[in-house]
């Protein structure tokens, strides 16, 4: 009885951390945020906003990403973005990461998204965000580059 | 009886004014099934998507385009208008109505499918060619299928072609103005202050008339003591100051760069704008791409103020209105924004449920607040909005707002015009009462 106790304890177990590592959406580990400035009692103060990663388009793009506590301490970022059909994938990856400011729950992920995916895009393309834990990939989520202009 | 009368007249009458006249009468397709309504809003008839209608003229708000019908229920209709949104340009041929359109951008790529994917180019279309549509699919954007009546040299006589590069093949300014209602009940002033029985008046000396009116209208704003142009003591200073400088530079001399091009800074300070709203991705340097002509500016701020008087007086909460792009100083087209040139257009995101979060959201995200996006959108249009948006539920459940579908690229935005045509746009600035305690931004 003991016996059998213990083994379906442990298999709960592996099947809660293999569920937990599993490839698929990333917004356990890792999220979007922006800062902001807003008026308070006629003085501005600065906050900030979290929430899951969007698609990238001029009225929905955000300030960087930050992983979440759930993400594996030495966690790799890697992001690769396609800024059209005919656009080469290019990559970056970093392991840096900062405590987050304004929130130290977070770590904020050392890049640049703005530089690699544009502030306008102007074609239709794509960005994957990976977050590997040695070596092994944790997560793995595609979204879409856009052009909302008009 | 007597419109049965008059239904024969007009079945008799109208093919030969279509058909035979120099000038022929524009005819128009209708987009979708529509509720026809005369000026007062009143329902007069319905007409089927697909049904072609002659267009014999344009209302005072220039957004609605008077129609007459040959045949179906809305045949001898005299006072029925359709929201121009609605309708596309049609041409005779053979025996029915197609669609027509021009290339409006040059070097536009005929297509062999409704794709941008290698070897589906056939050849480049110079702007201005002229085309029939002859079939359309919706993917991500609005994808037609084109005949050529004369194709250029290379290219073959179909394709397919995306419609975000396509302008009408017909201009509103050639219409006459309706400004009355002919053969329909009296109306109230309450009904329709801005509209006099019967009158009739010429396309572009009402255009050039309701110009010089904005124009002294404006001017007289700003000549007026900033206390009394807004009716409160100790006024929006800043603001009536910034309109001063911009009448000097009349709008819309949109090649004055000295000038901002006619257009005016709106406040904003960092993210924090004007009246508790939130500026998201200003662009650098700060407030360069926050300029509005003066007569969008004043329905802004009246938007705005009424807003968070009215309906969302929480500067925490997801109903704060967060603004992007209006207009840019020096670059008419930046951010490959075709319609925020003249500074009459703001991009705002849909609201969410919950507390304000600086993120940008669709409205099929989980977070979307329609109803509160929709209260919003009924305040705009009665500020005198035109809008475009991508919202289906939205639009079929408010279809009095004649919001524009937008495709997929106006899911995360509204895309929201005053217009210098718009009577109620032409009088916001006379109309404007900023109350500091709301608007503290534009002391």
């Amino acid at each position: 009885m003991f016996r059998s106790s213990v083994i379906l304890a442990s298999l709960s177990l592996m099947l809660h951390a293999q569920s937990a590592l599993a490839v698929g959406a990333c917004d356990n580990f890792v999220k979007a945020y922006s800062e902001y400035t807003q008026k308070v009692e006629g003085k501005i103060v600065k906050k900030h906003s979290i929430f899951e990663m969007t698609d990238w388009a001029r009225n929905s793009r955000f300030q960087g990403l930050v992983l979440t506590e759930k993400a594996p301490a030495n966690a790799e970022v890697i992001l690769e973005s396609k800024l059209s059909s005919k656009a080469k994938t290019v990559t970056t990856k970093t392991k840096k990461n900062t405590p987050f400011a304004q929130d130290e729950k977070y770590r904020v992920v050392e890049l640049d998204l703005t530089k690699q995916l544009g502030s306008a895009p102007t074609q239709e393309g794509s960005y994957t965000v990976k977050v590997l834990a040695d070596g092994k990939e944790v997560c793995s989520e595609k979204k879409l580059i856009y052009n909302d202009g008009d | 009886m007597k419109k049965s009368i008059l239904t024969i007249l007009l079945m008799a009458a109208l093919p030969s004014f279509v058909f035979a006249q120099e000038d022929p009468i524009q005819m128009m397709k209708l987009t979708s099934n529509y509720i026809v309504r005369n000026l007062n809003g009143d329902q007069v008839c319905n007409l089927p998507k697909g049904a072609a209608v002659g267009i014999v003229g344009v209302a005072p708000d220039g957004q609605r385009l008077k129609i007459m019908a040959l045949t179906g229920p809305c045949a001898g209709v005299m006072n029925g208008f359709v929201y121009v949104n609605y309708l596309r340009p049609a041409s005779k041929t053979v025996d029915k109505y197609t669609e027509t359109a021009m290339v409006e951008t040059a070097g536009l790529s005929l297509r062999k499918e409704p794709s941008v994917e290698d070897g589906t180019h056939s050849c480049s279309l110079p702007a201005n060619t002229k085309l029939n549509i002859i079939g359309e699919v919706q993917k991500r954007s609005r994808w037609v299928q084109v005949e050529i009546p004369n194709p250029p040299k290379g290219c073959p006589a179909t394709g397919w072609v995306s419609a975000s590069y396509l302008k009408p093949d017909f201009d509103l300014k050639t219409l006459p103005v309706i400004k009355g209602q002919a053969l329909t009940e009296a109306r109230t002033p309450k009904d329709c202050t801005d509209c006099d029985q019967g009158e009739t008046s010429g396309g572009k000396k009402s255009e050039v008339k309701k110009t010089v009116e904005t124009a002294q209208q404006i001017e007289k704003f700003v000549n007026q003591p900033p206390e009394l142009a807004a009716g409160v003591p100790s006024p929006f200073t800043e603001f009536a100051k910034e309109l001063q400088r911009t009448k000097k530079c009349p709008n819309p001399k949109q090649s004055d760069y000295k000038c901002n091009r006619g257009l005016m800074q709106m406040p904003a300070e960092g993210n924090a704008g004007f009246c508790g709203t939130h500026h998201y991705t200003p662009d650098r340097p700060p407030g360069v791409d926050t300029h509005a002509a003066p007569h969008t500016a004043c329905s802004l701020l009246a938007v705005a103020q009424e807003w968070k008087k009215t309906a969302c007086p929480n500067d925490n909460a997801g109903c704060k209105i967060a603004w992007g792009d209006i207009s840019h100083t020096t670059r008419p087209l930046f951010n490959k924004h075709k319609e925020h040139t003249r500074g009459e257009c703001i991009d705002i995101r849909p609201f969410n449920t919950g507390s304000f979060r600086d993120a940008g959201r669709t409205v099929t995200a989980s977070d979307y607040d329609r109803a509160k996006t929709t209260e919003f959108l009924k305040l705009a249009k009665k500020h005198g909005a035109d809008i475009r948006y991508s919202d289906r539920k939205l639009m079929n459940a408010n279809k009095d707002l004649g919001i524009a579908w937008g495709g997929s690229a106006h899911a995360n935005h509204m895309h929201i015009c005053f217009e210098a045509s718009n009577s109620k746009v032409q009088a916001a600035c006379n109309n404007l009462t900023v109350d500091p305690r709301v608007c503290s931004e534009v002391q």
